[in-house]
């Protein structure tokens, strides 16, 4: 029994981040192995964060085809989808501070390589309770991979450069959304614009590919600089904030991250997050079935606009980073404002606009990428600004888990309310009944679209907060 | 032989549903094909307003199905289309010209909580009717599709005219 338990501990040891060592490089090799490592982090981490996606939406794509086949109500559809976003909220709080300790090459990898697993499962469920528990599982693996990122974002890059590269890595959003509702709907939607293959297949083929990025974390993500016999990020960039980091005056690793609890800029944030995240797994939730029920377009095309809206997010998160370092020296809020204005307007037109394909795609494409620049802030740069360094998981965690939460309770809610406005066409003929369901989605947008005037009115009640180190 | 294994060859066919696969096939294409027959199917045109009114309205095109019979069918709403205890027929009326049977119905149904569930039966009465092209409207939405006996879901993205046309 307690060889059993040594042994488990030990293989947990495998994930733990290495012991701090000398700097006993030369400046040179010092400078050599910064900008080595620092590319294959950016590269890394925003490549196999966006391939990550694939496994985590899979189900968004082959919703209507599950709901037209009978196997699962949208009510079901919201139960399943809100599991996943509770179990991603919950990795994403416990991962981000298991985070601050981790190897994260090494814990990234193994989230990928579970929720390849889980995705693999789905492919074979048709029960409800199968599936809710596969996708709360893939969830909480999912949420392996946000808190590596960042804990990497905030140990290679410093204070001044970090919102460009989170900008950049925030694209890995953008990437994955794009590759899982083209990608995935080219596998699921009827030839010819697609190949016309089963929804399994719409699990399945996600699946390989998130084992194929875990090998490429493992390969290709370092450790910590410190851990490599490098120094600080700060220090070998000359580039401290203006308020000591907690962490240098001695205190633990624990206790800072236990005083972001007390800091109520972060709460505020975390509720303007959760809202915000209500408005985007709406759209990316529900967004194509809607399109696909009320706008009469086919799965292909109707995943093809949630593409846009991804594709115009990629452009959003290096704006925002970009907009906010330059144009408002390092200041969120202004930023804030400026794209959170940029995300709602559209969905006026989105919602209550024409019925024209290419007005309806340049609203997505405007939505997208103001949306994907507000939440590269309020979804972890504003909070890792606000936050001190060391504890940088920590404090995208405790984001996290609001938001997800918000989002969630955002799949079930929205779920129900489809659900409840369901209008059953029944023709039966000999032993067979064909159905057609009929949906009003005028409630659930008003649910979406308030959501976002929330995340906003709270995002604006931040504007005199600043940066530390 | 070779008769046993014909024998094999037609027990692995029939084992492995190959009827079905043609229906299948069938189903697949037909909406693609629809508008080569389409002034021969029974159309149903249905609207469901903001304050619960539902109107109906069938057509059977001459030739398309023996009217004597299909008249009677038609004669009765709850025939045509059954919404259960949510609704009340209104009105009902069968009339005919040279180019078609035409039945026309309107029910009233709860404003405040519309109907969760619609039937439409007239498969189960028309013994000859084998597909049925269907517009139905909600306050929300419109659906286009045909019903057709020979697929278990009804097929969308019909095409009601030749392409290009």
């Amino acid at each position: 029994m307690a060889q059993g338990l040594s042994n488990s501990m030990n293989m947990l040891k495998v994930f733990t981040t290495g012991r701090d060592r000398p700097v006993t490089a030369t400046a040179a090799d010092v400078d050599r192995q910064f900008h080595l490592h620092r590319r294959n982090v950016i590269v890394v981490i925003t490549l196999c964060y966006g391939l990550g996606y694939v496994c985590r939406l899979a189900l968004n794509v082959v919703k209507k085809p599950l709901m037209d086949a009978g196997i699962f109500t949208p009510e079901q559809l919201g139960i399943i989808g809100s599991a996943l976003l509770y179990g991603y909220a919950v990795g994403k709080f416990t991962n981000g501070f298991l985070a601050d300790h981790a190897h994260v090459g090494r814990f990234f990898a193994a989230g990928l390589f579970l929720s390849a697993l889980a995705n693999f499962g789905m492919g074979f469920s048709d029960l409800l309770w199968v599936s809710a528990l596969l996708w709360g599982l893939n969830g909480w693996f999912q949420g392996f991979g946000a808190p590596s990122s960042v804990v990497s974002l905030a140990h290679w890059y410093s204070n001044h450069e970090r919102g460009r590269y989170y900008g950049i890595w925030s694209t890995a959003h953008s990437i994955g959304e794009g590759l899982t509702y083209l990608g995935v709907a080219f596998l699921i939607a009827a030839a010819p614009k697609g190949l016309g293959l089963d929804w399994h297949w719409g699990f399945w083929v996600p699946a390989v590919i998130c084992v194929l990025a875990a090998a490429l974390v493992l390969r290709y993500l370092p450790d910590r600089p410190q851990a490599q016999g490098l120094p600080s990020v700060a220090n070998w960039r000359g580039d401290h904030g203006a308020l000591a980091q907690a962490a240098a005056h001695g205190d633990s690793v624990w206790r800072t991250q236990l005083r972001i609890l007390a800091m109520p800029s972060i709460w505020i944030l975390a509720l303007a997050s959760s809202s915000m995240y209500v408005t985007r797994y709406a759209i990316n939730s529900w967004g194509n079935v809607y399109l696909q029920e009320i706008r009469g377009f086919d799965l292909f095309d109707a995943n093809l606009f949630i593409f846009l809206n991804t594709a115009a997010g990629i452009l959003g998160c290096v704006a925002y980073g970009f907009v906010s370092d330059k144009w408002f020296d390092a200041r969120r809020p202004p930023a804030n404002l400026l794209f959170g204005l940029m995300e709602l307007l559209p969905l006026v037109v989105i919602f209550w606009g024409p019925n024209e394909p290419v007005v309806l795609a340049a609203a997505l494409v405007v939505y997208g990428f103001g949306l994907s620049g507000i939440l590269a802030s309020l979804g972890g740069l504003f909070a890792i600004d606000i936050a001190p360094k060391r504890v940088a998981g920590a404090a995208m965690g405790f984001i996290g888990i609001f938001s997800y939460l918000g989002a969630g309770l955002q799949d079930y809610i929205s779920g129900k309310l489809i659900s409840d406005s369901e209008l059953v066409l029944r023709f039966p003929h000999g032993d067979l009944e064909s159905r057609v369901y009929f949906y009003d989605y005028s409630v659930p947008i008003l649910f979406w679209v308030g959501a976002s005037v929330f995340s906003l009115v709270l995002a604006a009640s931040l504007w005199r907060v600043r940066a530390t180190d | 032989m070779r008769q046993t294994r014909l024998v094999w060859l037609c027990l692995v066919l029939l084992a492995s549903g190959c009827g079905g696969e043609r229906s299948m096939e069938f189903c697949e294409r037909h909406g693609a094909e629809h508008w080569q027959h389409r002034a021969e199917v029974t159309v149903l045109d249905m609207q469901l307003d903001e304050v619960g009114v539902l109107n109906a309205v069938v057509t059977i095109p001459r030739g398309a199905l023996d009217w004597m019979p299909a008249g009677q069918v038609l004669a009765s709403a709850a025939n045509v289309v059954d919404a259960g205890p949510t609704c009340a027929p209104q009105a009902a009326s069968v009339t005919r010209d040279e180019n078609a049977l035409l039945g026309e119905y309107r029910l009233q149904c709860s404003g405040d909580a519309p109907p969760a569930g619609l039937t439409v039966a007239l498969f189960q009465h028309l013994d000859e009717l084998r597909e049925v092209e269907v517009t139905m409207t909600t306050p929300a939405v419109s659906k286009h599709f045909l019903v057709n006996r020979r697929c278990e879901r009804a097929l969308f993205n019909v095409l009601t005219q030749r392409e290009g046309m």
